[in-house]
């Protein structure tokens, strides 16, 4: 099958069953997001956003659909291709950064390094670059309980562009930061996407974190409403 | 390799919970050791004993060091074809002079028996044994714990007390047995004990060297015939079930050191398994974080368990050396009757080892099972 585009969901639905009721989470989505896009995914809270991100990161699975990521239909691997899939291809901001707390800045930016063949020199210049690129390099010997909660989102970032993945799936990254923070992360998202060509798809509350996409989409019970670019940019 | 950072790291996140079960591990092994070195010890004598080639012969009425075989049997024993030596023993509980001291059980022997009676016996250097052998009969050989106990040198007489019996010792030392259940005992001439007890004719046993092993039945069967009518009946055993009956007088110990072994383990399997239970609960979404970032169910498993296998072998290295080194410097003076110089030795160290990383493996098994199951969405899911 050819697919076109970084990221292309087809007629992708997802159900949970809670007791005895059967909950439509997704319905019929259909989403196709170019390489090097910038995408804001939109929409009140339980209408899905998070869901359809697990589901292109991998880390659930389509009650119906295809999900093709860089042309792989990953509905189709299994748990353990897909663990090796998410190391190389997607990198996932999460809204409580959830570094492990007993291990470094570098240490945990040196995580998915850690599931590759590489030289040990080769793992602390590629962590020491991925601090650089979110201003931490100073902050490398630093635990996570050393660091401001903005610090420790872009660790958070840090660890998710170390393994050098095209897509970069963020879950609202400023959810638990301060404006000043949340300014900060943004546009480093933003730097990411325009001087590294990744490809982000961004979830998120907040218009002012949407406005740093290049189009945004809304979320309403569980099905696309609507396709349109930034009012913001 | 890569990991091991990371699973040290994460062995010590909460110190006082690790530093708890650390202790647990390491205390479970030390009894373990402990209660296997005190079987061992009394194992050994018993697969010793299967191998020589020593009979005892005793009053088959009577219990240890009650009644007695006759002294006239002897001629007569030693006459039975496949006999090669004998000695007469005599045993006795002794107390040195000073009061409040610890008694010593002491056996008499046929001097010449000491060349063959038992292996420890074997251990003395020979020119003790040959000073024990030829000199006059206030001589002795006395036990290396005995003599550290009381600080005494060869060559220098020292005077004991028969316990319950109204009878004075003064014995000149002329070597030290240096291990073995003898390094606990003091060895005297059979005449010369048989004269201050004041028991001529009788001996406690007869131990009989013999040709071979194969002549055992054949032998024991024409000793305890040829006195079936006689005033005192013999029974002529192997040194091991003489030992047997012995031990019957402690009870099962084996069984109830088995068993004591077992639930300390389980025990410790069951704390164990719990301190690792409740640290996975506390980081479920931290493995969750992990598995999202591409870490396989097989190599959560394999960290978790090595979580728990490290800090089980670390504790378990610990006690069961710690048990170690106590048996080195403290067993020699401990006595379980007339068992004594207790030692762990390195089959106990590396089976105690073993068992602390199973404790290891099956504390950390079920939790890090779970955790490889972990689904990441259901564990990361929120209102979204």
């Amino acid at each position: 099958m050819n697919v076109e585009g970084m990221i292309k969901l087809k007629n992708v639905s997802k159900e949970f069953m809670r007791a005895s009721e059967r909950l439509h989470v997704l319905q019929n989505i259909q989403l196709s997001v170019g390489e090097g896009e910038f995408v804001a995914l939109m929409g009140p809270s339980g209408s899905g956003k998070s869901t359809l991100l697990n589901l292109i990161a991998g880390i659930d699975h389509p009650t119906t659909g295809e999900i093709w990521v860089q042309e792989t239909d990953i509905a189709r691997l299994n748990e353990s291709q897909l663990a090796s899939w998410r190391c190389r291809r997607v990198g996932f901001i999460f809204q409580f950064y959830y570094l492990v707390p007993v291990l470094t800045a570098f240490e945990n930016v040196e995580l998915p390094l850690l599931l590759m063949k590489m030289s040990k020199k080769n793992r602390s210049d590629r962590v020491m670059t991925a601090l650089k690129i979110v201003g931490l390099e100073e902050r490398a010997k630093h635990l996570p309980s050393q660091l401001s909660g903005g610090e420790e989102q872009r660790v958070a970032i840090a660890r998710a562009i170390v393994a050098d993945p095209k897509i970069i799936l963020a879950d609202e990254p400023t959810g638990d930061l301060d404006a000043k923070s949340a300014t900060e992360v943004m546009k480093l998202l933003e730097a990411l996407n325009q001087e590294f060509k990744k490809t982000i798809l961004l979830v998120t509350h907040d218009p002012k974190a949407a406005a740093y996409a290049k189009k945004t989409l809304h979320l309403e019970k569980g099905a696309l409403v609507e396709s349109v670019s930034s009012i913001y940019n | 390799m890569r990991f091991i950072r990371f699973i040290l790291r994460n062995i010590f996140r909460s110190k006082k919970r690790s530093l708890l079960t650390f202790l647990n591990i390491a205390i479970s092994l030390f009894l373990f050791c402990a209660l296997d070195c005190i079987l061992s010890t009394l194992k050994n004598f018993i697969h010793e004993s299967e191998q020589s080639l020593v009979l005892v012969v005793r009053d088959k009425h009577s219990t240890f060091m009650n009644g007695g075989v006759p002294l006239a049997y002897v001629d007569e024993i030693r006459k039975v074809p496949g006999v090669l030596d004998l000695s007469t023993n005599l045993f006795v509980i002794v107390q040195p002079k000073k009061e409040g001291e610890e008694p010593i059980f002491t056996i008499s022997i046929v001097p010449q028996g000491i060349d063959w009676m038992r292996k420890d016996f074997r251990e003395i250097p020979q020119d003790e044994r040959d000073a024990f052998k030829k000199t006059e009969r206030t001589v002795a050989l006395v036990g290396k714990q005995v003599m550290d106990r009381y600080g005494w040198k060869v060559g220098q007489m020292v005077t004991v007390d028969a316990a319950n019996v109204n009878a004075r010792m003064e014995v000149k030392i002329v070597g030290e047995v240096p291990s073995g259940i003898a390094a606990d005992n003091i060895l005297l001439h059979f005449d010369y004990l048989s004269e201050v007890l004041g028991q001529p004719g009788i001996a406690h046993s007869i131990t009989l060297k013999i040709a071979s092993r194969d002549m055992i039945p054949r032998i024991s069967s024409a000793i305890d015939k040829m006195f079936e009518n006689r005033p005192v009946q013999t029974e002529t055993l192997t040194e091991k079930a003489a030992f047997s009956d012995f031990m019957s007088s402690f009870g099962p110990i084996e069984w109830i050191i088995r068993i004591i072994s077992f639930l300390v383990i389980i025990s410790s399997v069951s704390i164990t398994a719990n301190a690792i239970a409740m640290s996975m609960r506390e980081r479920s979404r931290e493995v969750a974080v992990l598995k999202s970032l591409g870490f396989t169910r097989r190599l959560v498993l394999s960290l978790i368990l090595s979580e728990s296998v490290t800090l089980a072998s670390l504790g378990g290295t610990l006690g069961s050396f710690g048990a170690y080194f106590f048996f080195a410097f403290y067993g020699v003076s401990l006595r379980l009757g007339p068992f004594s110089y207790f030692v762990v030795n390195p089959a106990t160290l590396a089976v105690g080892i073993a068992i602390a990383m199973m404790i290891g493996l099956l504390s950390g098994l079920v939790p890090a099972f779970h955790a490889a199951q972990l689904s990441i969405s259901n564990t990361l899911r929120r209102v979204g």
